[in-house]
């Protein structure tokens, strides 16, 4: 009897990671592999738009360094001192957003635009000033014009959702 | 009863294994970790010559981005921490020309404005990287 506890076992696992998979939440879709000629591959998949996070990350915290920088009063919170990890959590934010915007395989599990900045009232300039910033991270990773105006007009239609939250 | 206490060791590791896999993992789990470092570095140039040394520093093995900003005199470097040291970043910015890195003034934490996660971000992060490591179904995804 004893010697089947462990084919028993084995059928309890598998059966138990099968309804894992299979009961995931419905709107967990599939993933499938990013198909070739969306956005997402044309900057690089993965790799290609975490660098360009990476870079705006940069230019954010080179440029908030003075107090009177208006992504300072937005971004201040993440800056301070002993919160780089709140900053590595706003990276993968980004990294996963823009993913799934630009046709790539997964899905952004995070806030809506609307409650993520709920609260922060941030202005049109703000936004603006994020757009630069933005833009000079497509730039610095030679994004070319088609592939940067395409993820700038995906950036432009959150603005409503974003501005005066 | 011997059975059932051996049986009994199996219900925790799978539940881990069916929360581990419950959803698809997260892009930026496929992304390379990343560790942040800014300095204070005064007269630093404009222009091209900023360019340059932007190009230069972002070069340097392991850096995934480098932002440089004269009105602030600020050098702000994105790198992988497997692959590049602080130490080095300093040293490789020493190399590129007469420029000295500080440290940037130890800035006050700020006060909490509204409803924060009472979690520090860093338990959150290292549970993202235990559920990622035992998520098979990032085996079924081309990113």
């Amino acid at each position: 009897m004893n010697t089947f506890i462990p084919m028993r076992n084995v059928l309890v696992a598998g059966a138990l990671l099968l309804s894992a998979a299979a009961c995931s939440k419905s709107s967990d879709p599939a993933p499938a592999a990013a198909t070739p000629n969306t956005l997402y591959v044309r900057l690089g998949s993965v790799n290609g738009v975490s660098k360009v996070v990476d870079s705006f990350l940069a230019n954010v915290i080179a440029e908030t360094q003075t107090s009177n920088t208006s992504l300072k009063r937005t971004f201040n919170p993440l800056l301070t001192s002993n919160n780089a990890q709140r900053v590595t959590l706003l990276r993968d934010n980004l990294i996963d957003q823009i993913g799934q915007a630009t046709g790539g395989p997964l899905v952004y599990k995070g806030l809506t635009m609307t409650a993520a900045h709920k609260g922060m009232a941030i202005t049109t300039q703000e936004f603006g000033v994020f757009g630069v910033a933005f833009t000079k991270a497509l730039t610095d990773n030679g994004v070319k014009d088609p592939e940067k105006t395409e993820l700038l007009t995906i950036i432009t239609s959150l603005q409503s959702q974003v501005v005066g939250q | 009863m011997f059975a059932l206490v051996r049986r009994g060791w199996l219900v925790g590791p799978l539940a881990v294994l069916a929360w581990a896999n419950w959803e698809a993992p997260a892009l930026h789990s496929f992304a390379a970790p990343i560790a942040l470092v800014a300095w204070q570095v005064p007269h630093l140039p404009t222009g091209p010559a900023a360019e340059a040394l932007r190009a230069r520093l972002a070069a340097q093995p392991g850096v995934s981005a480098c932002a440089l900003s004269a009105a602030t005199g600020t050098v702000s470097v994105v790198y992988r921490p497997g692959e590049a040291t602080e130490a080095g970043l300093r040293q490789a910015l020493a190399q590129a020309g007469p420029w000295v890195p500080q440290a940037l003034p130890e800035a006050p934490a700020a006060a909490p404005t509204g409803r924060a996660c009472p979690v520090p971000a860093g338990y959150v992060l290292a549970l993202e990287r235990v559920r990622f490591a035992l998520n098979v179904r990032r085996f079924f995804v081309a990113v």
